[in-house]
Order: C-alpha cells, then sequence, then structure tokens
C-alpha cells in the first residue's frame, strides 16, 4: 500500500497526503441497541462475523450506564455542544421499550447538565414500529430511517424472514405507524443490480412519497467476488437526473459522487475521500471499529476495549480501528493514478477487503465506479463553471509583499 | 496582476471554455490545473499536496453547476460539511489535514 504522504511517488492527480491524519475527538457513536435481528436479509454484513451470537442479545443495562457516564465523562471533557448517535443493529427494536425510555431519559439529563445538543438517529426495518414505539421517536426527537430496497418484488427477494418470505407488507405498517405519529421517516436502500433501478426510484418516490432517501452498494469483499453494478448506478444517475432532480429528489450516493467530483468533500462514508473514524458500542459495553468491517470475518473487528473501563476516545490505540483510519487516508496503489481518486476514495472500506492484502486493495467494485463516474462527469460537465481565487491570492501576495 | 497570475487566469478562462464545451475529461481538467499549480478536490481540500507542483499551489479552483438542482447539492456540502464544519480550501501555506471533516456513517439516512 502506498501511503499518501510526502514520500509517496507522483501520480497523475498528485494527489499524496502531506500530513498524518491527526487523531480525532468523535462526535458520534454507532449504538448497538440489539444484536439480533427479527429477519433474515440474505446479503447482511452483520452476520458474517458469527461472534455477534456472542454479544448478548440487546444492550445490558451495565453497558448502557457505563456508556452514559462515558458519554458525559466525554462531552465534558472536550466541552462538546452537539454528539451524534445512531440506534442500530441487528434490529435496534428488538431492545425493550421501557429500556428504551430509560435511556432516553438518561440521555437529555445529560443535555441537561453539560448543554451538549445529543441528536439521535435510528435505523429499522421498522417490523417492529407501533404507534408506540412511533411516539417515543417522535417525542425523543429521534430521526427514523427504514431499511427498504424498492418495491416488493425487489424487496422480497432478499429482505425475508427466517423461513425465507417477504417482509415488505410488515415495514409499510410500520412506516404508516410512523407517518401517523407525524414522523417522515429517510430510507436506505441496497440495490440489488440484476433489478431495474427506474422502478425503485419510481416506487420510492410516486408511492412512498419518499424524496431523500439512499440506494447502497450491496456490501462486497475481494472473496466475494459480486456482480458489477456499473449499469445499475448509471442507470440511476440518468432516470434521477432526468426525470427527478428537479423534483427535489435527492439520493446520498449519488450527492456523494456528484460533490467529489466536482471537487467538493463527499457527504457518504460510500464513497468519496476522507477518513474513516467510526466507533461502535457493542451490546456489551464494547468499543469496536466501523460494524461494517465485519464482513471480512470471524473476529475481525474484535476489540479489547470496554466501556467498563476504557473512555470513547481510547478506541484510538486499538488496532482494529487505527487500521481503519490509516487505510481509509492511504489508497492502493493503483487507487493514486486514478482520475477519480478524490471522488471516490477508494470506495467504502469494507469494500477493498481481501484476506491476502487486508485494505491494500481499490474497492471490489473498482471498475464499477470508474464507469459510473466517468458516466456522471460526461453528463454533468456540459453545466459546469469554474470558479478559482487566482486573482484574490495575487492581491493578497501583492499586499504581504508591500 | 502579475504576469504569473495573468497567464494562469488566461489558462483557467480556457479550461472554462472547454469544460463548457464538454470537450475536457475530469483526467484533463486535473492535468491542467495541476500544470498550473491551482489545487483542486477533496485531495487537495483534506491536506493532499501535489508533489511536484506543491510549492506553485498558491491559488484553488472548484466547480459549479448552472443545473439547480445540481448546484443544490454542490452548495449545501459546501455550506455546511458532514459534521457541521464549514468546507473551505486551506490555504497554501497552512495546508493540514482538516480533523473535522470526516466520511459519515451512511447506514442512516442522516438529516441529523
Amino acid at each position: 500500500m502506498l501511503e499518501l504522504n510526502a514520500a509517496a511517488p507522483d501520480r497523475s492527480t498528485g494527489a499524496v497526503m502531506s500530513a498524518p491524519v491527526e487523531l480525532p475527538i468523535f462526535t458520534f457513536v454507532l449504538v448497538k441497541l440489539a444484536s439480533r435481528c427479527n429477519i433474515n436479509c440474505t446479503y447482511c454484513y452483520w452476520f458474517r462475523d458469527p461472534e455477534v451470537y456472542n454479544k448478548p442479545p440487546v444492550l445490558t443495562l451495565e453497558a448502557e450506564d457505563a456508556f452514559c457516564a462515558r458519554l458525559e465523562q466525554h462531552i465534558r471533557e472536550f466541552g462538546l455542544a452537539r454528539f451524534q448517535l445512531v440506534f442500530h443493529g441487528g434490529e435496534p427494536l428488538l431492545f425493550p421499550k421501557y429500556r428504551f425510555i430509560d435511556l432516553q431519559k438518561k440521555l437529555r439529563e445529560i443535555e441537561f447538565r453539560t448543554g451538549c445538543r445529543i441528536e439521535r438517529g435510528v435505523t429499522t426495518n421498522a417490523i417492529l414500529v407501533d404507534e408506540e414505539w412511533a411516539n417515543l421517536f417522535r417525542t425523543n426527537d429521534v430521526q427514523v430511517t427504514v431499511s427498504l430496497d424498492g418495491p416488493p418484488e425487489i424487496n422480497d427477494k432478499y429482505r425475508v424472514d427466517f423461513k425465507g418470505r417477504g417482509t415488505i407488507a410488515a415495514t409499510l405498517r410500520g412506516i404508516d405507524c410512523l407517518r401517523a405519529a407525524g414522523i417522515d421517516p429517510g430510507l436506505i436502500s441496497v440495490c440489488n443490480p440484476s433489478t431495474d433501478p427506474e422502478r425503485v426510484l419510481a416506487y420510492v418516490v410516486e408511492e412512498l412519497e419518499i424524496k431523500q432517501f439512499d440506494i447502497l452498494p450491496p456490501d462486497a469483499t475481494h472473496s466475494d467476488h459480486p456482480p458489477p453494478i456499473a449499469d445499475y448506478f448509471i442507470k440511476l444517475f440518468d432516470v434521477w437526473f432526468d426525470r427527478y432532480a428537479e423534483r427535489g429528489v435527492r439520493i446520498s450516493t449519488l450527492d456523494a459522487m456528484i460533490r467529489g467530483l466536482t471537487g467538493h468533500l463527499s457527504v457518504s462514508d460510500t464513497i468519496g475521500l476522507g477518513p474513516i473514524d467510526t466507533v461502535t458500542l457493542m451490546t456489551d459495553g464494547s468499543l469496536e471499529a466501523l460494524d461494517v468491517l465485519r464482513i471480512a470475518g470471524p473476529g475481525s473487528t474484535a476489540s479489547n476495549l470496554n466501556v467498563r473501563t476504557n473512555t470513547l476516545q481510547d478506541i484510538q490505540n486499538e488496532p482494529v480501528w487505527r487500521e481503519a483510519l490509516h487505510a481509509s487516508t492511504n489508497l492502493a496503489e493503483a487507487c493514486l493514478a486514478c482520475e477519480f481518486l478524490d471522488s471516490c476514495g477508494g470506495g467504502h472500506l469494507a469494500q477493498r477487503w481481501s484476506a491476502e492484502r487486508r485494505f491494500d486493495n481499490p474497492s471490489v467494485y473498482c471498475e464499477s465506479w470508474k464507469q459510473i463516474l466517468g458516466h456522471i462527469w460526461r453528463r454533468i460537465a456540459p453545466t459546469l463553471v469554474l470558479e478559482h481565487d487566482v486573482s484574490r491570492r495575487s492581491a493578497q501576495k501583492r499586499t504581504a509583499s508591500g | 496582476m502579475s504576469d504569473n497570475a495573468e497567464s494562469k487566469q488566461k489558462e483557467l478562462d480556457r479550461i472554462a471554455k472547454e469544460l463548457s464545451a464538454s470537450r475536457l475529461s475530469r483526467r484533463g481538467l486535473l492535468d491542467r490545473l495541476k500544470a498550473i499549480g491551482v489545487g483542486f478536490g477533496a485531495a487537495f481540500m483534506l491536506g493532499a499536496k501535489q508533489s511536484d507542483a506543491h510549492n506553485a499551489l498558491d491559488a484553488s479552483a472548484r466547480l459549479k453547476s448552472t443545473n439547480t438542482a445540481l448546484n443544490g447539492i454542490i452548495e449545501e456540502g459546501s455550506r455546511a460539511a458532514p459534521t457541521g464544519e464549514g468546507e473551505s480550501a486551506p490555504e497554501a501555506e497552512d495546508r493540514h489535514v482538516q480533523t473535522a471533516y470526516r466520511r459519515v456513517f451512511r447506514r442512516v439516512y442522516s438529516r441529523i
């Protein structure tokens, strides 16, 4: 792997990091309220590391209390005005409601004592959402994201229960409950490259009336040999750009590519150049790196850290977390020669994994990303306007030189 | 304007014309900007340097769009980077990794 530092050889983009990434002060934790799930999606990354079955099914009370204490300590130590928590799983709504109510109370008390705003989100399949859950989310200002892959014939191919039955009907009931409580949920989908993205867009926008959502590439490593995603995302972009963009429809992965191509920072860990420093709280209180890295197999994200004995910042000494951060800003040699380096950033970190070279690979979707980014560039280039600060910098220099 | 700045300005005008005429690949854009020492892109903003043109990187460029939807996406992110910090190109003399920025976790549709 070539490190992005001053010693690395020049590439056509010339993009090499001039300084190591400084260790961050965390402002986000992914909180696993449950390590189990109530459905059995065939593509799920979470259970590819069977060690999750050795974790408590839901966040233990001891871990919850220790985490809240660590969170308050962290907020005070660094004087944070804002912190983000995303409740996740497995299926986070397997966490008992009475426990969720208590947890929100503890978080509100931390907010009151510290003055820090703790923003909360949850990602759920919505199957267990009922009026009570929906009201809990509304009263506690929890932003809700629902996982759903598209219309029934697409969603129910992979998002199935433990008897292999489709789950969309139950998810739609959950969405109805959310809406009845005044919650407008976000949505994330996983693309199935063999399906028609036009159908997914039409379903989500026209039938579900959701205008802001995301469509993610399937999680896969170099061991998986996944099918290409180029045709899917190229058509997705074209349909979105030609029919939906002006209606305010937004798809985060497309946003990230557009921003990257036009020379701006990415807004996503799916694609774009930048550090990955996610911290995951497991149900036993252990602190791990980005949960999706479990895709690398048994024990791949295991750590010896636990909120009972460690601060949140301590994970910066943990080898897997450090490797993830390092890999996210140090791309494979092939990437450094790529014209899309800064708009792709090697894609999702987990998708760079191989047992032989660990993260020292381009994305398993590299060829697809190149085709997709090239296509998007060709479509948007005629609309682009170049802005620069040559005159301003020149004037500043003249002033400085007297 | 110094001769150097003037020649850069002229080249940037040429690049802009080629871009709007769809005659410029992204590779072409990167190479042309690099040749005149103008920083561009996420790698530059995150503290990357261009090893052979590092000392000449005394200006930066960015793209906007005449398409309302596209420009909304570009501008929205520029006003507030994912963690709430504004996005800006670092000064040439103070270019370092902006630790406030990170690629945000996307297993949630983040409106938070």
